[in-house]
């Protein structure tokens, strides 16, 4: 069952898709492209203005469809390392 | 810990590998390449070849020599660009691109190309320094910073999706023996050379105060894959949006500077070719720009004196060195800098929780078609002595298989001009620039000493 899992990639202040990134970097077709494989699944937060995998996740996670992450963004800062990494 | 159990179990599900097959563009190029190198085998193998529709212009000294030719394969250039435009729009359409717009670009781009790569067999180009990828591109920067293209003519400028569609067809032409035998050397050479850059660039960058995943992505754009490696990473440690802009500025503007630097130099040098390819290889930083600078290089193989070695030989080393050397280790460098950026590095809030997985997830897939080119290729050659090979597998299939290639690669090295807008980039700063600047001091110094000192006898051989 494919249950719900928040992350960046469906959050509501992720823009990913290749237009999004092409638009935002006119420079990226010249030498690279928002439809090629390294870039894997990354986009843009439009509210933390930074680039991340999709993978990602803050406490200021939004959804239209789930809300409650039930974590903050202090706990997400305080996430043992290795716990947070390991196996994602 | 109720909290951080809950984030883990909610780690996102990425989206299945099945569903890349359809959506990204290297496995578009994949499909396309192998689609074509599968019908030219098969058809070789029962007799016929592809050589009517994979056609190209034949060398020429007058302008009435290049007219006649031009009428009398009139049939085959509108037959291959049918093919073309099937194939291309096939891919345009699977990745969401409008395919209308998309082919009535395509339609300029092969006209375009057409010009240019006949003005390439003008057997005074070399004199002139009229090389195709250099003229495409010089005219492409003039046209796109001057007068501009109409929107609609920009659709088709994917020099991405053409140069790695050219780059499967490659493998084609290049033996799997030669791989396995060059690819240990290319891999060392490219190691050493990487990580050199990567750590002055990030030294001198965190030294300048600059943010640490700044540095991260201008290290990896200018040490491993330019472009494509600064947004890998980029994405990979969570850098800072303007910070992505900035490397992929810096990475266009040195990457073209080289396009023309690099054979100019090896020229003035006279370098075997096999050894410039091996250097452009090194120390250029986008795959389109070093095999745009390494295919010029080539082209003087036979025409200019003092240049010895293959025309192949340029290309074959530099695919050596970028593709197997740098390329293929993107994902690597990414997942290990995601540790690093998580573990080590200024807490930004957010938290990355890419696993190794991420490794295959980034890994430039046209790789893998350029290797089941060749060693589709090499089976097939297997069974043929040296001589038949020359006499029928080579004009049969492989020399068809390589003028394809070569108009996939013209596709990009006009795109690459068309899409230049020097206005759009963003501005560096000093800081950035000088960080940047000095590893590609570094890389093409040190890239230079390997591949014309250290392992010139290995480059040259390859030339032969």
């Amino acid at each position: 069952m494919n249950a719900y899992v928040a992350c960046c990639g469906n959050c509501r202040h992720f823009a990913g898709t290749p237009v999004d990134l092409e638009t935002q970097w006119r420079g990226l077709r010249v030498f690279g492209s928002g439809y090629s494989s390294v870039r894997s699944d990354d986009g843009i937060c439009r509210l933390h203005e930074r680039y991340l995998a999709a993978s990602s996740l803050c406490g200021r996670h939004e959804s239209e469809d789930v809300v409650a992450v039930g974590i903050s963004e202090a706990k997400i800062g305080a996430v043992p390392i290795n716990a947070a990494t390991a196996d994602a | 810990m109720t909290d951080i159990a809950h984030a883990r179990a909610g780690i996102a599900a990425p989206p299945s590998i099945w569903s890349e097959l359809l959506r990204k563009e290297d496995w578009w190029a994949v499909w396309i390449g192998l689609v074509l190198v599968v019908v030219a085998a098969a058809l070789f193998v029962e007799g016929g070849s592809i050589k009517w529709i994979a056609v190209a212009p034949q060398k020429w000294t007058h302008v009435a020599d290049a007219v006649a030719q031009l009428r009398a394969h009139a049939p085959q250039y509108l037959a291959l660009f049918v093919l073309w435009a099937f194939l291309f729009g096939i891919g345009a359409a699977g990745l969401g691109l409008k395919v209308g717009p998309f082919l009535a670009s395509f339609v300029l781009i092969y006209v375009v190309s057409l010009l240019l790569y006949f003005l390439g067999q003008w057997d005074q180009a070399a004199h002139y320094n009229l090389e195709p990828p250099l003229v495409a591109l010089a005219l492409g920067l003039l046209v796109s910073n001057t007068v501009g293209l109409p929107q609609w003519a920009q659709t088709g400028l994917r020099v991405e999706f053409f140069i790695k569609t050219g780059i499967v067809l490659l493998g084609a032409g290049l033996p799997f023996t030669l791989i396995a035998w060059a690819g240990p050397v290319a891999i060392v050479q490219a190691a050493i050379v990487s990580l050199v850059t990567f750590g002055v660039i990030y030294w001198v960058a965190t030294r300048s105060g600059l943010d640490r995943r700044l540095a991260a992505t201008l290290g990896v754009g200018g040490a491993v894959c330019g472009v494509s490696g600064s947004i890998a990473i980029g994405g990979a440690v969570g850098a800072k949006k303007e910070d992505v802009s900035l490397a992929i500025s810096l990475v266009v503007l040195w990457a073209i500077v080289m396009i023309f630097v690099l054979p100019l130099v090896s020229r003035a040098l006279s370098l075997p070719t096999g050894v410039a390819g091996a250097w452009i290889g090194t120390s250029e930083f986008a795959d389109a720009a070093g095999l745009a600078a390494a295919q010029s290089y080539g082209g003087y193989a036979g025409h200019v004196a003092g240049i010895s070695g293959s025309a192949e030989a340029a290309v074959n080393a530099f695919t050596l060195m970028k593709v197997i050397g740098r390329d293929i280790w993107i994902g690597v460098w990414a997942f290990v800098l995601s540790i690093i950026a998580t573990t080590r590095w200024e807490n930004t809030g957010i938290q990355g929780r890419a696993g190794a997985s991420e490794i295959w997830r980034r890994f430039p897939k046209f790789v893998a078609g350029f290797l089941v080119a060749s060693i589709l290729i090499t089976l097939i050659s297997r069974g043929y002595s040296y001589a038949d090979y020359k006499k029928t597998v080579l004009p049969g299939l492989v020399t068809p298989l390589q003028a394809l290639r070569t108009w996939a690669f013209t596709f990009a090295f006009l795109a690459i001009g068309l899409t230049t807008r020097v206005r759009e980039f963003a501005s560096v700063g000093a800081k950035p620039f000088y960080a940047f600047a000095a590893g590609v001091l570094v890389n093409v110094v040190l890239g230079f000493v390997l591949s014309t000192q250290v392992f010139v006898g290995f480059w040259t051989r390859l030339g032969l």
